[in-house]
């Protein structure tokens, strides 16, 4: 690995890190794009790497979480426990196409969740202008 | 824009020793967190991703979660998703573990920084930021071969 390699993957997982803790997400949305685009790794390896760096990072911010009293355990244990027999479904589907089929789903994603993200806001201050419930 | 953003007022910042978890699970909410388990798996291991964008909103919207219990359960609920994601990734070879080291070490400070942050950063502000970054990407992506 080049150095420039390094400090390319060290400024984006000190990104995702921060991100992830913040907003409750994993980061992959940072770390799979900047796999991609910066470090040039395939489409595939790029998503198992983020799967991988994402499980100390989701530890490290829930135990976090967890001790400043905000997280539901029970609902957590139910959301991962299903979250696990959809994660085997997913990755056998992102296994079996190609790597530019992958490519194009990761940014039909980005864009509905980012559309998503910045509407809702907008409609709830609507909501709340209007006077609506 | 920025007038309208003040309508939701972030929560005021709490005391270390108020907790704020709201009991949620009654029978309907459990099969909703079933369901949005399964879904934020799907979309997990298929993109890579932990599902917390699904997971997220979905509590929130849903289940009546409050915001900040939402962001904290979404990600413990990340770690087992993410383990059934890299056990079938990694099966077929397509981890990079040196890199994934690199950047663990980076995201694992991270993480411990923007958890600690999240009572006192506005969250509504935060995610729209995010939501304008997530639709940069896309496009770029889009547009870069």
């Amino acid at each position: 690995m080049s150095v420039s390699t390094i400090l390319i993957a060290l400024a984006l997982g000190i990104a995702t890190g921060v991100v992830s803790g913040l907003l409750g997400v994993g980061g992959g949305i940072f770390m799979v794009p900047g796999m991609v685009l910066f470090l040039g790794m395939s489409q595939h390896t790029a998503e198992g790497t983020s799967l991988l760096v994402i499980i100390p990072t989701a530890v490290v911010g829930a135990f976090t979480h967890w001790r400043n009293g905000y997280v539901l355990l029970l609902g957590a244990a139910i959301l991962g426990g299903f979250g696990i027999a959809g994660a085997v479904i997913g990755s056998h589907i992102a296994l079996s196409v190609s790597s530019h089929t992958l490519r194009l789903l990761f940014v039909a994603y980005l864009m509905v969740m980012g559309v998503r993200m910045v509407i809702p806001e907008r409609a709830a201050a609507k909501r709340a202008a209007n006077g609506d419930a | 824009m920025s007038a309208r953003d003040t309508s939701e007022a972030p929560s005021a910042p709490r005391s270390a020793g108020a907790p704020a978890v709201r009991t949620v699970l009654t029978p309907r909410t459990v099969g909703g967190a079933a369901l949005l388990g399964l879904l934020a798996g799907i979309f997990s291991g298929l993109l890579g991703v932990g599902g917390g964008l699904i997971m997220v909103p979905g509590m929130v919207l849903a289940m009546r979660t409050r915001q900040h219990v939402a962001h904290a359960t979404s990600l413990a609920a990340i770690v087992p998703t993410a383990v059934a994601g890299v056990l079938a990734f990694g099966k077929a070879s397509a981890v990079d573990w040196k890199v994934g080291l690199v950047l663990a070490a980076g995201s694992i400070p991270g993480a411990r920084v923007g958890a600690m942050a999240m009572k006192r950063i506005p969250a509504a502000r935060l995610r729209m930021v995010f939501g304008v970054f997530v639709i940069a990407v896309g496009v770029v992506l889009l547009v870069v071969k």
